[in-house]
């Protein structure tokens, strides 16, 4: 039974009010009272400690409703809730509502066995008996603050199999948000609510199963068309499939049924834990100006928000709808109203209110009792890292609590960058498919790594055991015999010496058996990615990303800073071909000082080489900038997203007068320059032979080109299984195209996909053609000793 | 000397209990005007009990006085200053746990420790007329005069003190029962606000 605490100043107010309720519920309702302070509790005040000591008495059942009177004994009973251990904390509700009717309507609720939320409901209710019958022709006393004397309603039954799961409240949300007015919701059946029909997780909160009744009260615009086209769209399931007989939303951490993937080389024998999220500090400093604080904030979201509609964030493998759904619950009225409170009035900077808001609500949801509710905690807890990202806090570092493998469902881009790679001897992962950033980051930065491991963990709590994982086949065996161990030992003292192998042959270059040279270049974005190249024998860098000078800054680089940058990089590769590509940024708004319109399909939209062409300072300081410093290294310039000849051609008249002002100024620089493009496009590929002609070289974007070939998202999992699987035979015969065209014009085609760093994949590239493969610095060593293994006329 | 000692922590909380108890009828009055009559009242008890107990504590570790300090106020201080003054001392607790003495930035962070949790716990921003007005700029002040030193730093932050707490007298309260008064708040300061400003003057006199 609930238990009901009664916090005054007054000790004879709430001994008095204890009486006046038990002598209708009987003394079984425990009730505890902390009131009045000094020698017998006579003085009036609230002493935090002693209400402490009454709710973890009253609690220890099934919980506690505190009622207070006012002031301070609100005060000392939050600081008393403080006090209380964590497991008390979760079940003990504060009761907003008057004192001694609030008091009797708990009782008589927990009495009758009544849950927390219950007990809570009831005291909520309380006045309005008094009320009805004092002042009847005015009933609006108690009702929600907005909801005005036109106020309608339905009430329906929820024909959901799984009840209002995810996916129908993000539809219910969606809709209520168009009604002008405002829109209610309650729980008949379990006397929840009513909370905003507009508010993703209050919706959630209610916990609707199937055949509960539900009233849906609307006020303020046209009522009684919206009520009828709610009551529409619940009675046909707000778009569940009602003959479905298993309508589940999609677990995040992996399909059962997949089976592990390899992704990233390296045997390891090592006891695994599950991941800890260690909650990195947020700084709690206060605002120093509100106004721009919320403007911070309201940006950070917008961005979030604008990343998960158009699908830019390659985040963990959801499917469109749970991004939606994760877009909608960065919509919900009420999240953002408490940050704005948590702001303006108690001055807390940003990233604080905002987690402490988000935590809250992660912490509901995860106390619901449907556990495809409790699921979403975990899009929550997405958004609160992707928001946090954008106001330039770490949220979340994965620890171990000893040396091993971490056991994760699924990673974040930033928090591979985190990992902790002392500790951290090699990461299994639930989720996640195989060309998401995560796993490319993760391959980068040289952990063994196996993915989509769901089945062999599936219900299994593993903390400690031991497990051998290799991360080129994906075997992953948990508590293995002596015999495997013995096996797995062989087979990693193996692998070790040819990785020693490889490296010592890196730096020289790669000659396949029927004596062709391929070089091996690098992909780079920053000076670590560089000093990696060099150490792994890099022949040349055949992607130098330059995207990362230009975004997240409140104004572009200068031409001067674009050098500096450059020459620090670079030095490592001092003597070695450099491809350096040309801003590729996408139409979304990390590049701010553009002042870019808005676009609903940023993706194929203003972006990369039309970007450029479009605002001419921009790219006339990036051209002038890498023309000088191939006064110093061997660098050759490349565009990306190349569609047309008229691009194309538009791009090559930008960098001759780029090179034309650097002459008449007498700044010296390398002229003519090898300048290239990029094909992704899958009409450039189409028109190989025409832009052969006009180019000294091409490199194939393979995962763009992929992409954009099937009209398939590379970091969505549920299209992994058709795409995955080596490179699909449509996009074969572009790349002949390509190659073809190419040999046509005599000049070189590279690869600088992830594809050129599968062995197996490479093969079929260098038999189309290719000449030259451009990897993360990482996989060169291997590559190259496999390519010391090939005949080409195979 | 430049830093805080256990012994300078305990001469501070006993010389705040003795100003208290000499401004009790002036700090009752004011919260006669814009309240329930009490506060002076409240605080002497309060922090007598205070000084009682931390002269024991003269060679205990500056988090565990600041600590004690909090849970006597929690349970002899009725109105709200047992819980917001309670916060500030269990906060400021928290930074000195173990430290038998601070130096100027530890004794910056304790202040600022103590003034977050004053307002989280309050709810209660710069213009409210709560204690607020008075604490801030003061916690302020303190930080930007550091480099002078700790006692010009703490004199400099009675001042603001003080002129923060003349800064409510002629605004509407917001927070607390005072706030029940509306506009005829108007013309008092609020006493939250003495009590705060003798507050960082006795913190001066030690230096």
């Amino acid at each position: 039974m609930v238990g009901i605490v009664l916090v005054s100043h007054s000790h004879e107010l709430a001994v008095a009010t204890r009486f006046l309720v038990q002598s209708m519920t009987g003394s079984e309702v425990h009730i505890e009272v902390a009131a009045g302070i000094g020698e017998q509790f006579k003085e009036l005040g609230t002493d935090a400690v002693e209400i402490s000591n009454a709710i973890a008495k009253a609690a220890q059942d099934e919980g506690a409703l505190v009622l207070m009177d006012m002031g301070s004994a609100i005060l000392s009973t939050e600081m008393a809730v403080d006090f209380l251990e964590d497991s008390v904390r979760n079940k003990v509700k504060l009761c907003p509502f008057s004192f001694v009717e609030g008091a009797v309507a708990a009782g008589v609720a927990a009495k009758i066995g009544g849950s927390l939320n219950t007990v809570y409901n009831e005291a909520k209710n309380s006045l309005m008996q008094k009320e009805n019958h004092l002042t009847p022709e005015n009933l609006s006393l108690t009702k929600p603050v907005g909801i005005s004397m036109d106020q309608e309603s339905v009430v329906l039954i929820v024909p959901n199999l799984h009840g209002l799961h995810a996916r129908p409240v993000a539809r219910f949300v969606e809709l209520a948000s168009q009604f002008p007015g405002d829109v209610q919701i309650t729980n008949l059946t379990t006397s929840q609510g009513p909370v905003s029909g507009k508010s993703m997780t209050s919706v959630m909160s209610l916990e609707v199963l199937k055949g509960h009744h539900i009233r849906i009260s609307a006020a303020g615009g046209d009522t009684r068309g919206f009520l009828n086209k709610m009551k529409e769209e619940v009675e046909n399931g707000l778009g569940d499939d009602l003959t479905d007989t298993e309508t589940q939303d999609t677990a995040d951490s992996g399909d059962a049924d997949q089976q592990p993937i390899g992704i990233s080389r390296g045997i390891v024998i090592d006891r695994v834990y599950q991941a800890q999220v260690h909650e990195s500090d947020i700084p709690q400093s206060l605002a120093e100006d509100a106004t721009s604080e919320m403007a911070v904030f309201r940006q950070a979201v917008a961005e979030v928000r604008g990343n998960l509609k158009n699908g830019k964030v390659i985040l963990t493998p959801t499917n469109q709808k749970i991004f939606l759904a994760q877009a909608a619950l960065l919509d919900d009225p009420e999240i953002l109203k408490n940050v704005e409170s948590l702001i303006t009035g108690s001055k807390r900077n940003a990233a604080w209110a905002w987690t402490e808001v988000i935590n809250q609500n992660i912490k509901m949801i995860e106390n619901l009792k449907d556990p495809n509710l409790r699921q979403r905690a975990s899009d929550l807890k997405d958004i609160k890292r992707l928001v946090l990202d954008r106001l330039g806090v770490k949220a979340e570092v994965l620890e171990i609590p000893e040396q091993g493998i971490l056991l994760v469902d699924n990673m974040t881009p930033g928090q591979v960058t985190d990992l902790n790679r002392s500790k951290i001897s090699g990461v299994v992962c639930l989720g996640n498919g195989p060309t998401s950033h995560s796993s490319i980051l993760l391959r980068s930065f040289g952990f063994p790594a196996v993915i989509q491991a769901a089945s062999v963990f599936k219900d299994k709590n593993v903390n400690g055991a031991m497990l051998i994982m290799d991360g080129s086949t994906g075997e992953l065996i948990l508590e293995p015999t002596r015999e495997q161990l013995f096996d797995f030992r062989q087979r990693q003292r193996r692998e070790e010496d040819q990785i020693r192998k490889e490296l010592e042959g890196s730096q020289k270059a790669a000659v396949t058996l029927d004596g062709k040279l391929i070089p091996v270049m690098a992909n780079i974005g920053t000076k670590q990615d560089a000093l990696m190249a060099a150490e792994n024998g890099a022949d040349g860098v055949g992607l130098f990303r330059t995207e990362f000078m230009f975004v997240n800054r409140e104004n572009g680089p200068t031409e001067q800073e674009q050098v500096d940058i450059f020459t620090d990089i670079l030095r490592p590769l001092k003597d070695k071909p450099v491809v350096i590509r040309t801003l590729d940024a996408g139409g979304d708004k990390n590049i701010p000082y553009l002042n870019l319109p808005n676009e609903p399909n940023p993706f194929l939209g203003i972006r990369a080489i039309r970007l450029c062409l479009q605002n001419e300072a921009l790219f006339q300081s990036q051209l002038r900038a890498i023309l000088r410093i191939s006064a110093v290294f061997k660098v050759e310039i490349m565009f990306p997203l190349i569609a047309t000849l008229e691009e194309l051609r538009a791009a090559k008249r930008q960098l001759i007068k780029a090179h034309e002002t650097l002459k008449s100024e007498n700044i010296a620089h390398q002229w003519p320059i090898k300048t290239g493009m990029m094909m992704e496009v899958p009409s450039a590929a189409i028109l190989a032979e025409e832009f052969a002609r006009e180019v000294d070289f091409f490199s194939i974007g393979t995962n763009d080109l992929i992409q954009y070939t099937l009209a398939a998202d590379r970091g969505n999992t549920q299209l992994q299984q058709s795409i995955a699987k080596g490179i699909p035979s449509a996009v074969v015969r572009l790349i002949r195209l390509i190659t073809d065209g190419a040999e046509k014009a005599g000049i070189p085609v590279a690869v600088c996909g992830e594809t050129a760093s599968h062995p197996e994949l490479a093969k079929i590239l260098l038999d189309c053609g290719v000449s030259e493969l451009s990897m993360n610095p990482k996989s060169i060593p291997e590559v190259k000793t496999w390519i010391r293994s090939v005949r080409l006329s195979d | 000397m430049n830093e805080l000692t256990n012994q300078m922590v305990v001469s501070w909380l006993t010389e705040y209990a003795k100003v208290l108890e000499e401004n009790k009828t002036k700090l009752n009055e004011l919260d006669r005007e814009i309240g329930d009559g009490d506060h002076g009242e409240n605080m002497a008890r309060g922090f007598t009990a205070v000084a009682g107990k931390v002269t024991g504590l003269q060679n205990d570790d500056i988090g565990t006085i600041l600590k004690s300090t909090a849970m006597t106020l929690i349970s002899t201080v009725g109105g709200a200053s047992g819980p917001l003054y309670g916060s500030f001392f269990l906060k400021a607790a928290m930074t000195a746990t173990g430290k038998q003495t601070l130096n100027p930035d530890e004794v910056k962070a304790l202040w600022e420790a103590g003034l977050e949790s004053v307002i989280a716990r309050g709810k209660a921003s710069v213009g409210d007329k709560t204690m607020v007005d008075a604490m801030r700029p003061a916690v302020q002040a303190l930080g930007a005069n550091l480099q002078r030193g700790l006692k010009e730093a703490a004199g400099q932050a009675a001042l603001a003190a003080r002129s923060g707490a003349e800064s409510t007298i002629s605004i509407v309260a917001k927070k607390g029962r005072a706030s029940y008064l509306g506009e005829r708040s108007i013309g008092h300061m609020d006493p939250g606000c003495l009590s705060t400003q003798l507050l960082f003057e006795s913190f001066y006199k030690i230096f």
